[in-house]
C-alpha cells in the first residue's frame, strides 16, 4: 500500500501594524514566500491581489483600531494558502457578505466593493472563523 | 515602488506597484488631468481594487467635462484584474 507524503512549507506567521505603512513589509513577506515556492506568474500575481485586499479590509474595516493583524503563508502539495488572524476583530464573515452591484452603468459604479469580488473570483477556497475575539480568514489557491 | 510619470507626447505612465498604499499618490495625479487622457501601464507591474476604483472617479470626472479616458499597454496581469472587477467592460482599454 502506497501512503502518500504530503509536503507543507510554513513561513513564519507575521504580525503587522495596522496601516496601510504595512504594505511594503507585508508584500516583502508575500514575495520571499511566493519566490520559495514554485508557483506560475499568473497563479503568483493572483494570489498576491487576493492577499492585498484581504489584509487592506482588515486595516480599514475591522473596528479592531490597534490591534495586529497576523499573516501566515504556506504550500501544501498543490495548495497555496494564506491565513489572516484578525486580532479582536468584530464578526464579519467574508464568505457570506453581499456583494456590491458590478452590473450598472459605469456613470453610476461606485469606487469601492470590487475587493469582495475579486477576492472570492481568485479563491479556489475561502473560510471565515470567529474564534476567541479573533477573525481567521483563510483563502487557498490551487496551482495549476 | 510607484511613480507617474508623463511622456513627451502627453501620455500619462504608471510605473511599479499601484497598492492601496499608493492609491492616494495615484489620485493626486489623476485629479489634475482634463480633457481627453491617455494612460499607458505598459510598466505597471501590479494593481489592486484601490487603483481601480481610481479610474472609475477618473472617467466619471472627465466625461461630466465630455472629455474621455484611455487605458493602453496593460500587462495580462493587470488586464485580469480589470476583468475580474468587469472593468474591461466599460471602460476604454485598448
Amino acid at each position: 500500500m502506497n501512503e502518500r507524503k504530503s509536503s507543507r512549507l510554513v513561513a513564519e506567521e507575521r504580525l503587522f501594524q495596522r496601516n496601510l505603512s504595512s504594505l511594503d513589509p507585508f508584500f516583502e513577506m508575500m514575495d520571499a514566500f511566493i519566490g520559495s515556492v514554485r508557483v506560475d506568474a499568473d497563479t503568483a500575481a493572483d494570489f498576491k491581489v487576493a492577499a492585498e485586499e484581504l489584509f487592506t479590509n482588515a486595516i480599514r474595516h475591522s473596528g479592531a483600531s490597534r490591534t495586529p493583524i497576523g499573516i501566515q503563508l504556506s504550500r501544501e502539495d498543490d495548495w497555496l494558502e494564506f491565513r489572516l488572524t484578525d486580532q479582536g476583530a468584530e464578526p464579519f464573515d467574508i464568505t457570506t457578505a453581499p456583494l456590491s452591484d458590478l452590473s450598472v452603468p459605469i456613470e453610476q459604479r461606485q469606487a469601492g466593493g470590487m475587493g469582495l469580488h475579486i477576492v472570492r473570483a481568485i479563491a479556489d477556497e475561502l473560510s471565515y472563523t470567529h474564534q476567541n475575539g479573533n477573525g481567521i480568514i483563510t483563502l487557498r489557491k490551487k496551482l495549476r | 515602488m510607484f511613480a507617474v510619470q508623463t511622456d513627451s507626447t502627453g501620455v500619462i505612465k504608471l510605473i511599479g506597484r499601484l497598492d492601496a498604499a499608493q492609491s492616494a499618490n495615484a489620485e493626486k495625479a489623476l485629479a489634475e488631468l482634463q480633457g481627453n487622457v491617455t494612460v499607458s501601464m505598459r510598466e505597471l507591474e501590479y494593481i489592486s481594487s484601490a487603483g481601480l476604483g481610481l479610474f472609475i472617479a477618473t472617467h466619471q470626472r472627465l466625461a461630466k467635462s465630455g472629455g474621455t479616458l484611455t487605458l493602453v499597454d496593460l500587462s495580462d496581469h493587470v488586464r485580469h484584474v480589470f476583468h475580474l472587477a468587469r472593468l474591461d467592460l466599460v471602460l476604454s482599454i485598448k
